[in-house]
């Protein structure tokens, strides 16, 4: 049965370290990677009750980036934290601690966690799990334009920000 | 500069192949002639591959083993594995939000609370027996209390589960 749903365990099993690179590289960190995939985790047996077989990982990097979002809305909605600098990067990347220095990955990591969380998204969803943009574009619910523009412009911060 | 007809974000899009035959052509005719737009396009480029070369981030050993592993302890599997999914959840996310005194207090008070609304007989009978003993839920909840452990989590298991037995 080729087409048949799969199990939470089977999702956790075989798509665990996909979800979990997709939230590292979101969230630039092991912490909030590891809160991002058990949430999501959380969404995928609550989803997989409706769930169509079709592009699995599609469907698991869709409910991360989500719990991403609603995460770093979350963050900038408590008001008893002291937002960062830059509000627009709530979760910024933190790799030093996680990694060892000086490696080429975590200048890159640091880098995109600059980047305003939508520009991230754009990004991590376009180069690290290889979405299209109509894809995208579907996923996050915003025109194709406005997806095309964000890749640019996030390409172009990152570039600024490694150079 | 005469971009205004041409956006420059049509270079990544021209990169992705993910522009229009139309725009494809403009884009060509566009990069022959402007070296600024020729090295844009290397820039996005550079950033585009640098990102694709990014290895896979591991979890940390024992990450997701001990997901499935909570799972499998709880006894719940497959679709009725819910719950305990939703506990490990629940836990880390408390975990992350502790770190108080008042986190604390109020995890106290939410005990009183139950304790109090366990011990209490609506019928008036107050010889009734309750489950699990609140004698042993305040033991357990003194010997985990305070800010050295998680006081949402440890505490949310001993106090939920309480109810009168008729």
């Amino acid at each position: 049965m080729p087409d048949a749903v799969p199990t939470w365990e089977e999702v956790a099993r075989d798509h665990g370290r996909f979800l979990y690179n997709v939230a590292y590289r979101l969230a630039g960190n092991d912490a909030d990677a590891r809160d991002l995939v058990q949430e999501a985790l959380v969404r995928v047996r609550r989803g997989l009750v409706s769930y169509t077989p079709g592009s699995l990982e599609g469907w698991l990097a869709r409910i991360v980036t989500n719990v991403f979002l609603d995460e770093v809305r979350r963050r900038k909605r408590r008001v008893t934290v002291a937002l960062p600098e830059n509000p627009d990067t709530v979760l910024p990347a933190s790799p030093g601690a996680d990694a060892a220095a000086g490696d080429l990955s975590d200048e890159v990591q640091a880098a995109l966690g600059s980047l305003p969380d939508e520009f991230r998204v754009a990004v991590v969803l376009c180069d690290v799990v290889g979405l299209s943009y109509d894809e995208i574009a579907a996923q996050q619910q915003v025109p194709v334009g406005t997806v095309r523009s964000r890749i640019h412009r996030g390409r172009r911060m990152l570039r600024e920000a490694l150079s | 500069m005469n971009g205004r007809a041409l956006p420059d974000d049509v270079l990544s899009a021209y990169l992705d192949g993910e522009c229009t035959p139309a725009e494809r052509v403009a884009v060509e005719a566009r990069l022959a002639a402007d070296p600024r737009w020729r090295a844009e396009l290397e820039a996005v480029r550079g950033a585009r591959d640098a990102l694709r070369r990014l290895p896979r981030r591991e979890p940390p050993a024992g990450f997701l083993e001990s997901l499935l592993t909570g799972v499998a302890a709880s006894g719940r599997t497959g679709p009725s594995s819910a719950p305990a999914v939703d506990e490990l959840a629940a836990a880390r996310r408390a975990r992350r939000a502790r770190g108080s005194a008042l986190a604390a207090a109020a995890a106290a008070a939410a005990v009183a609370v139950a304790v109090a609304v366990a011990v209490a007989t609506p019928e008036g009978g107050g010889g009734q027996e309750v489950s699990p003993a609140i004698a042993q839920l305040s033991q357990t909840h003194a010997a985990t209390a305070g800010l050295e452990v998680d006081p949402v989590s440890g505490v949310a298991p001993a106090a939920v589960p309480v109810e009168l037995r008729r």
